[in-house]
């Protein structure tokens, strides 16, 4: 459809155009003549953050990445820290933010992230995300967070990684990993075709691990509770980077170093 | 900069450590030669229980004892070696000698490369003379041939050249005639077979060198200073065939932004850059191998973090520079000035030591091995490389486009090999479900997918920094401390 894009991550399809979140760049494509080739591109966010390769601190794969649609019709975005542990110093780096459809009007829904991949509402619409961790270093192990994003709530970074300590304010994670499984792409399985699984699973790509996981993450008594991941597609040999739900609920999965697609449905 | 070769100053004319023993195991019959300053030597004679700068730790390893005092001239460790008593080269001195075959009109019957006044076809061409001096009478030092062949050249013909020399005694002054010795000696056009006859004259370094080869015995590496190379070898080369031994040779340089840089001529094995080095767990190291890849590494207390970079560096036995740019936070390696591997290390190791690494053949060559200020880091870099064009093809279910070569890496081949049939597993098992590739062949790296209006979208494309991981993994690395794609 479109060509040319630097380290094209995050895809959307809303108001009948398809966004394209880039290394510094949101992008809108149009097909006026349903030819599947974009015939109006305009670049409607741009001056992103990301971090640059070679620059102290910072990390190549940190950019803008995983969008959604929220249900008040705006475009929710994922826009990665530059660095592996801060310090944050660039307007909505680590943050989920907000957008008109045109990319206009910008609103931070939520801070502290470090480099989360992907975004997802629930059925209840509530997001969530996977963060990355920072990198190991000698006696430390950050882990991945699981995250209930609370509007206008601070998830840590970079102040801290992990579990906040005793007195912190910051969102404690649902769920942490160690050693990291690198979170990729994540979405609410919405119901459809493949029963065994429900609403409350959250599909996960884990980079690490060569693995696709759901996530089981369930309301009770008002808040948001962790129960158990559990691998449902093993055996990649090399990475995966997304996964997806078709509209009848088939679930479709990018196996970024197979250069694969493949997709579970019923027999 | 320094610049490890004879021209560089009358102090120090080079670093090396040899080798030689048979026990293969172990360091005991481990020679170092390492001093700040003076004239040093390697003695290939000696072992640990004649050399005071040499002590065996516990573990039996010999460890050197530099001279901590730094490079304050006259610091002659109080046991030289036994050749201590021949006189460091002058460049000044060499130079003088170069003017005095100009004035002598040498250059009338002999070439020399590089000088116009030296284009002579009567006699045997002057170059790499200090190479082969030496090898022309058995028992001659290069020096005493060469102080003959100018006083008494009949005294020895090159074969298949006439004997018409004259004897050039008395035509030039004492000193005259020791700066043309030092400058023909200085003549050397880097022979590799001319090594091993010269290894009794290699020059000790500044500070100390380390080897190490806990599986197969004692290592090192030499300057040779009459080939103009680095000569990496040990017992585990040379008395075990195909057997392999590390090399860390770190200098006392005394710059902690340090831009290392060696030409190399690579044959087997790997052969690389140290920098940052603090002691046997607290390195950074690049290097390249002869499995096609670039390695870095960056150990932190024993905590190694290790990069493995597919690179291209083309054939055995070619030649190319090597540098590792230190920045202080970031440092760079480059391969024939092309970016191979970028470091970020913390904690940087606190150390104004920098040199060599190598394991493999012993002609595994350096030449011009040289440190000098990093000073700032080029803007070019700040930009990672070969960012290959990307961005959505459309797809409709199973509809597999072909293959795009801008989207092909090269070796995507070898990661389909590499790829394996996954399988369902847990909540998804036994219930009736298949799991099938939709896309099979002509995407190279699919990133991120998405549904819109009955069409799946696909974002494909390179990420530079996950294909480092996807090496690291390959070949069964860690996974927890390696660095992470996202």
């Amino acid at each position: 459809m479109a060509v040319g894009f630097r380290r094209a991550t995050g895809l959307l399809y809303a108001y009948d155009s398809l966004y394209v979140s880039s290394r510094g760049v949101i992008t809108r494509l149009h097909d006026t003549d349903g030819d599947l080739v974009a015939d109006e591109t305009e670049e409607i966010v741009t001056g992103l953050p990301f971090g640059i390769f070679g620059v102290k601190g910072q990390a190549t794969e940190h950019q803008t990445q995983g969008m959604r649609l929220g249900a008040d019709g705006r475009i929710y975005v994922v826009q990665g820290a530059t660095t592996d542990r801060g310090p944050v110093t660039q307007q909505y780096e680590g943050t989920i933010f907000s957008m008109a459809e045109d990319g206009s009007d910008i609103q931070v829904y939520a801070t502290g992230f470090r480099n989360p991949f992907d975004i997802d509402f629930n059925s209840q619409g509530d997001m969530f995300t996977a963060d990355n961790s920072a990198n190991v270093k000698v006696n430390e192990n950050p882990p991945d967070e699981l995250h209930y994003v609370r509007p206008d709530g601070d998830h840590g970074f970079p102040d801290v990684l992990g579990d906040p300590p005793a007195g912190n304010t910051t969102e404690k994670p649902l769920t942490t990993w160690f050693p990291p499984l690198a979170p990729g792409g994540l979405e609410f399985y919405d119901g459809g075709t493949l029963t065994a699984l429900t609403e409350n699973d959250m599909l996960l790509a884990k980079w690490n691990f060569l693995e696709i996981a759901r996530v089981r993450i369930n309301r009770v008594d008002g808040e948001y509770v962790f129960v158990e991941d559990e691998n449902i597609v093993v055996g990649f040999g090399t990475p995966v980077t997304d996964v997806t739900v078709s509209p009848n609920g088939d679930i479709y999965i990018a196996d970024w170093g197979g250069g694969r697609i493949f997709r579970i449905s019923p027999e | 900069m320094l610049r490890f070769t004879f021209e560089e100053d009358n102090e120090a004319h080079g670093v090396g450590f040899f080798s030689r023993g048979t026990n293969k195991n172990r360091f005991d019959d481990f020679v170092v030669w390492a001093a700040s300053s003076g004239v040093l030597g390697a003695d290939t004679s000696k072992t640990t229980e004649d050399d005071p700068t040499v002590t065996p730790d516990g573990d039996g390893q010999a460890v050197s004892t530099p001279d901590k005092t730094g490079t304050g001239a006259g610091e002659v460790p109080a046991n030289n070696p036994p050749d201590s008593d021949v006189s460091p080269p002058d460049p000044a001195v060499i130079e003088s000698g170069g003017d005095v075959v100009a004035v002598l009109g040498c250059g009338n019957c002999h070439t020399i490369s590089g000088r116009d006044d030296a284009t002579g076809q009567i006699g045997p061409p002057l170059d790499g003379v200090g190479d082969r001096a030496h090898t022309r009478i058995p028992g001659t030092p290069a020096e005493a041939y060469i102080r003959e062949s100018i006083l008494t050249p009949q005294a020895f013909i090159v074969d298949g050249f006439p004997a018409v020399m004259p004897s050039f005694e008395g035509a030039m002054s004492p000193d005259e005639l020791d700066s043309l010795v030092a400058y023909l000696l200085s003549l050397s056009t880097g022979d590799v077979d001319e090594i091993k006859g010269v290894s009794d004259s290699l020059i000790g370094g500044r500070d100390v060198a380390e080897g190490r080869s806990p599986e197969h015995g004692p290592i090192g590496a030499v300057w040779i200073a009459e080939a103009g190379k680095w000569v990496a070898g040990g017992s585990g080369m040379t008395e075990v065939g195909g057997a392999q031994a590390d090399l860390r040779l770190a200098v006392e340089t005394g710059i902690s932004h340090a831009a290392v840089s060696i030409d190399l001529t690579w044959n087997s094995g790997f052969a690389g850059l140290v920098t940052r080095y603090t002691d046997a767990k607290n390195w950074i190291m690049a290097w390249y191998d002869s499995s096609g890849f670039v390695i870095a590494i960056h150990s932190a207390d024993g905590f190694e973090k290790i990069e493995r970079i597919k690179f291209d560096w083309g054939d055995t036995g070619s030649t190319h520079n090597l540098k590792l740019n230190d920045y202080g936070d970031n440092i760079d390696f480059l391969v024939d000035d092309t970016l191979a591997y970028s470091f970020d290390p913390d904690p940087v190791p606190d150390s104004t030591k920098s040199g060599i690494c190598s394991r493999g053949g012993p002609e595994n060559g350096f030449t011009d091995f040289s440190v000098s200020e990093s000073g700032t880091r080029p803007e070019a870099l700040d930009d990672e490389p070969d960012a290959a064009p990307q961005g959505p093809i459309i797809l409709k279910p199973q509809v597999v486009l072909p293959p795009d070569p801008a989207l092909e890496p090269e070796y995507v081949e070898e990661w389909r090999e590499r790829r394996k049939t996954p399988h369902l597993a847990g909540s998804l098992s036994n219930q009736g479900y298949k799991l099938e590739a939709v896309v099979d062949e002509g995407i190279a790296h699919p990133i991120t997918l998405t549904f819109g209006d009955g069409v799946l979208y696909l974002a494909s494309g390179e990420l530079a920094e996950l294909e480092k991981e996807l090496s690291t993994r390959s070949n069964n690395c860690q996974t927890a401390d390696s660095h992470l794609p996202f």
